[in-house]
């Protein structure tokens, strides 16, 4: 009897820590994530459905978290992995002509796109990189992630980011240097 | 310092100015609310400790079931099928022809009681 009400009392510790937890989360990380599942997904709209499903499965999977990596991190690779799957199912209902303008088609496209110099010469450079290394830079170049952390995110090795990295910076700077924006 | 960072200097707020990603106003807390919204309609996990449970259980099933097996693999009493099924049938007609036999036998002792008795009540009478 004691042991089923100490297990009633735990179960219910957990429930409102767990409250207080995704509560605290959702604080701190929100305005991050968002950014982060934007720069992949490109559209607003997108990115508040791909947000929601992120926050979603991270409250329900909160509970298995063993701590093998930071919680942000954890937090960012379910955002990179419903990005993916936002992405996968997009490329399937576009067509073979569709999707190599995809990325600049897809921005432009949006409401929420504030063209200005800047922007198109910074988005043109982000456009001439493969999927992988524009996800790769801008993980690393605007949300501020360690390599360690993006092998985490990726599933990838983490020389083998550090490399598409470096490429990807490599071809940003040469195309900004023949535009000569900012 | 590299140019890109010299760029990230130049525009603080990146995402808008330098990428041109744009949002609504006050977008942050209607997104959090309508979030905050959508996780209390998912039922919190509360499994830690029930999942032990079930662990628990699951344990003991398999533990059982191993034990059944192992008792089974036991290699104390192996049967042989064939020559148990021909000693089987062999027996059995045995035994059928004994009784058949001692069926015959039995019979013929009633009736000649049966015959007995007959006479008796008819010297008697």
């Amino acid at each position: 009897m004691a042991i089923a009400l100490s297990h009633k009392i735990a179960i219910n510790n957990v429930s409102k820590k767990q409250e207080t937890d995704i509560n605290d989360l959702l604080d701190q990380q929100h305005d991050r994530l968002y950014w982060m599942i934007r720069k992949i997904v490109l559209g607003h709209d997108d990115a508040l459905d791909v947000l929601q499903n992120t926050w979603i499965k991270i409250h329900k999977g909160l509970p298995s978290f063993k701590g093998e990596s930071k919680i942000e991190t954890w937090m960012f690779r379910i955002a990179y992995n419903e990005c993916m799957r936002f992405l996968a199912q997009k490329k399937a209902t576009l067509c073979l002509d569709e999707l190599d303008t995809d990325y600049m088609h897809s921005l432009t496209a949006d409401n929420y796109f504030n063209a200005n110099d800047a922007s198109i010469g910074f988005q043109n450079a982000l456009a001439n990189l493969t999927q992988i290394e524009r996800h790769i830079f801008s993980l690393k170049y605007f949300d501020e992630l360690t390599f360690k952390a993006l092998a985490v995110v990726l599933d990838s090795n983490e020389n083998s980011i550090k490399t598409r990295y470096y490429k990807a910076e490599k071809k940003i700077k040469e195309y900004l240097t023949k535009a000569t924006i900012g | 310092m590299n140019d890109l960072e010299q760029l990230k200097e130049k525009h603080p707020n990146l995402h808008k100015s330098l990428l041109g990603l744009d949002r609504p106003e006050d977008f942050s807390n209607h997104s959090k609310a309508l979030i905050r919204q959508k996780l209390t309609a998912v039922p919190i996990k509360k499994t830690p400790v029930i999942s032990m449970h079930r662990l628990i259980g699951i344990g003991a099933i398999a533990a059982s079931v191993l034990l059944l097996m192992t008792i089974n693999l036991n290699p104390t009493s192996v049967p042989q099928d064939s020559a148990a099924v021909v000693e089987d049938g062999y027996v059995t007609s045995l035994l059928l022809d004994t009784l058949l036999l001692e069926e015959e036998v039995i019979d013929q002792v009633i009736q000649e009681s049966l015959l007995d008795n007959f006479e008796e009540n008819l010297a008697l009478n």
